[in-house]
């Protein structure tokens, strides 16, 4: 998944996540040069982690140019885990403007946790205003070829970024794993709308402990309220909240569902769970239809409100962005 | 979290303060109970004769009654003893009335004067919930005009009266009249009503789980206004003390206001500025102003 789009001027505009095979570091910075020095010449933030010597051909490449490319190392990005690398790439991303970021595969990651790391990198970071090039050698193992062939909406061929065709959307029914966040920060059974006082009670301590305040206190935990009685009542109504649509009614409708709060750098994740047994009909095609989407409001309050269809499991994932919030403070986090 | 008594601190605190006639609404019989028998005890308590109406299980007398049991008020079963509380189920209450509201108000109207003639303090009336099945307008006008006795007994007599509302038991129809009628005395177990300075204030959490009931006591509230002598028929409502709103209570409230008739207006003080923006974003329409805005009064 990914949010970009190209402006009137061909800009890009969103989430951008652009796969790139190279076979050196002449090769590589060939291929990107041209996006590079687009985002110079617009005054984005251009950051890279790539090795030392794609590092000297990219500096020989740009001349005096260079001197605006933050030069990091190739490591900075692979740390530990996927969580670390998303929030690294959440941290170079600019309010104030767009910034391009180019990394290279880690030889020191499984193709499994470069899978989780991408595909994480296109489900939580789709608001961001950023592009991010991710360099795989042609001679990577064929899992983590296939890594790249997989998660990356768009690939970097002659230097021009083009769709991917086999690009492979993340499915609503295998969610990135919540442990990127980090461990729960508060885990609260969730038996139906009784709990859901004990719930905005527990979420506001949370939110006053990571920052938030007042205004956009109140707007995480309405997310999160809203989210959880979405859950009780299995999915909602099937045409979502609105001025003559039906109020949601959880009556005495009783769920095995559990609520996890996780505070991550930056950004305050929360995930409601139901068995698909206590789901209604209604919400079977909950994230697959586009007509219809029953979190619809829940991301008035929030930055991203998520939906995660499977035969066990109904999932609503919400996330708020604690730096957006804090300058922001009104109701205008929709995207 | 539940005090000593089991209620919430809200309930408990609104069912102590100045109004005279509260509906007490819970979701089930057993949280009733508690709010009743807190209610009873305190008005004991403060020396006020107490009338308890509700309902006798076949071949049980008054004195098995819960509210004189273990579990029921502080001091019941003394007063009950003593005459300061005094029962009546309600096929007797029906038999003395004659069945009529004219013949409950005179029956009322007795045992207000009796209990100040034996020397209390003040008077307290608590009336369980009746299951009424509340099958058309005349039955919900009925209903209407015998709740307004206890507010013209009050007006001349120092009288406290508690109604009672189980809603898991009594029908729909019976439970949406009961909360709008009461719709300025509710006090339910996290949100509650008022009139404050001529203003409906309704208060603490406002979330789907409640979400018929608001919508009952916001009708109520607007058709009060309506109905209301000498004022205008706009409704005002003090959102001050609303602690949280979910979309769906923002939604009834818009909604009620959007189908209110004869042009009635909602004017809506003291809202902040979260909550403006919810109601804005859920959909405002013409007829729901804030106190801000130009032609609001």
């Amino acid at each position: 998944m990914s949010s970009a789009t190209a402006g009137a001027a061909g800009h890009d505009q969103g989430f951008a996540h652009r796969g790139v095979l190279y076979h050196s570091p002449q090769d590589l910075v060939a291929a990107v040069l041209p996006q590079v020095r687009r985002a110079l010449e617009d005054g984005d933030t251009v950051s890279t982690a790539v090795d030392r010597s794609t590092v000297d051909a990219m500096r020989d490449a740009l001349g005096p140019s260079a001197a605006r490319v933050e030069f990091g190392p190739s490591a900075a990005m692979h740390q530990a885990s996927a969580q670390s690398f998303l929030r690294d790439l959440r941290a170079r991303a600019r309010h104030d403007r767009r910034a391009l970021v180019l990394g290279q595969f880690s030889v020191y990651s499984s193709a499994d946790e470069c899978s989780i790391a991408e595909g994480g990198a296109n489900v939580v970071l789709s608001d961001l205003d950023l592009t991010l090039l991710c360099a795989c050698p042609r001679d990577a193992s064929p899992g983590t070829l296939a890594v790249l062939r997989d998660s990356h909406p768009q690939l970097v061929t002659d230097g021009v970024p083009a769709l991917n065709p086999d690009y492979a959307p993340p499915l609503v029914h295998q969610p990135v794993p919540a442990q990127i966040w980090g461990s729960p920060v508060l885990r609260m059974p969730l038996g139906g709308s009784a709990d859901l006082k004990g719930i905005r009670t527990g979420v506001a301590d949370i939110a006053a402990r990571v920052g938030l305040h007042d205004y956009d206190a109140r707007a995480a935990v309405l997310a999160v309220h809203e989210a959880a009685l979405l859950a009780c009542a299995g999915g909602g109504s099937s045409n979502g909240p609105g001025p003559s649509e039906p109020v949601v009614d959880t009556g005495d409708r009783h769920v095995d569902g559990l609520l996890e709060v996780r505070v991550a750098p930056g950004s305050l994740f929360t995930e409601v769970r139901v068995p698909r047994s206590n789901a209604a009909p209604t919400s079977a095609s909950a994230n697959t239809s586009a007509a219809v989407d029953p979190t619809g409001h829940v991301g008035w309050f929030c930055h991203a409100v998520t939906a995660h269809d499977s035969h066990t499991d109904w999932t609503i994932r919400v996330l708020t962005d604690l730096r957006r919030s804090t300058a922001q403070g009104s109701m205008s986090l929709d995207h | 979290m539940t005090t000593a008594t089991g209620m919430t601190p809200g309930l408990e605190a609104r069912l102590r303060g100045p109004r005279a006639h509260r509906l007490l609404v819970a979701d089930t019989d057993r949280q009733r109970r508690v709010g009743a028998a807190a209610w009873v005890t305190r008005e004991l308590a403060q020396g006020a004769k107490v009338y308890y109406k509700g309902w006798l299980p076949d071949g049980i007398d008054a004195d098995a009654h819960w509210i004189v049991g273990p579990h029921g008020a502080t001091g019941a079963r003394e007063a009950f003893a003593s005459g300061q509380l005094e029962f009546l189920d309600y096929p007797t209450v029906i038999q003395r009335c004659g069945g009529t509201t004219h013949g409950l108000l005179r029956l009322q109207t007795a045992e207000v004067e009796r209990a100040l003639d034996e020397g209390w303090r003040s008077v307290a009336m608590s009336q369980e919930t009746t299951y009424r099945a509340m099958a058309d307008e005349d039955e919900a006008a009925e209903f209407a005009a015998q709740e307004r006795g206890y507010d013209h007994l009050a007006a001349r007599w120092p009288l406290n009266t508690l109604c009672q509302l189980t809603v898991d038991e009594e029908n729909k129809a019976a439970s949406w009249e009961s909360a709008a009628v009461h719709n300025n005395g509710i006090a339910d177990t996290h949100w509650w009503t008022a009139v404050v300075e001529g203003r409906w204030q309704p208060a603490g959490d406002l979330e789907a789980h409640i979400g018929t009931r608001f919508g009952a006591a916001v009708y109520g509230a607007l058709r009060s206004a309506r109905q209301s002598p000498g004022g205008g028929s706009d409704l005002h409502v003090d959102l001050s003390a609303v602690a949280f709103m979910d979309v769906a209570c923002a939604q009834i409230l818009l909604l009620a206001a959007r189908s209110a008739q004869h042009h009635q207006r909602m004017v809506l003080h003291q809202a902040p500025r979260f909550l403006r923006d919810l109601l804005d974003r859920v959909g405002r329409p013409r007829a729901v102003l804030f106190d801000d805005e130009q032609g609001a009064r």
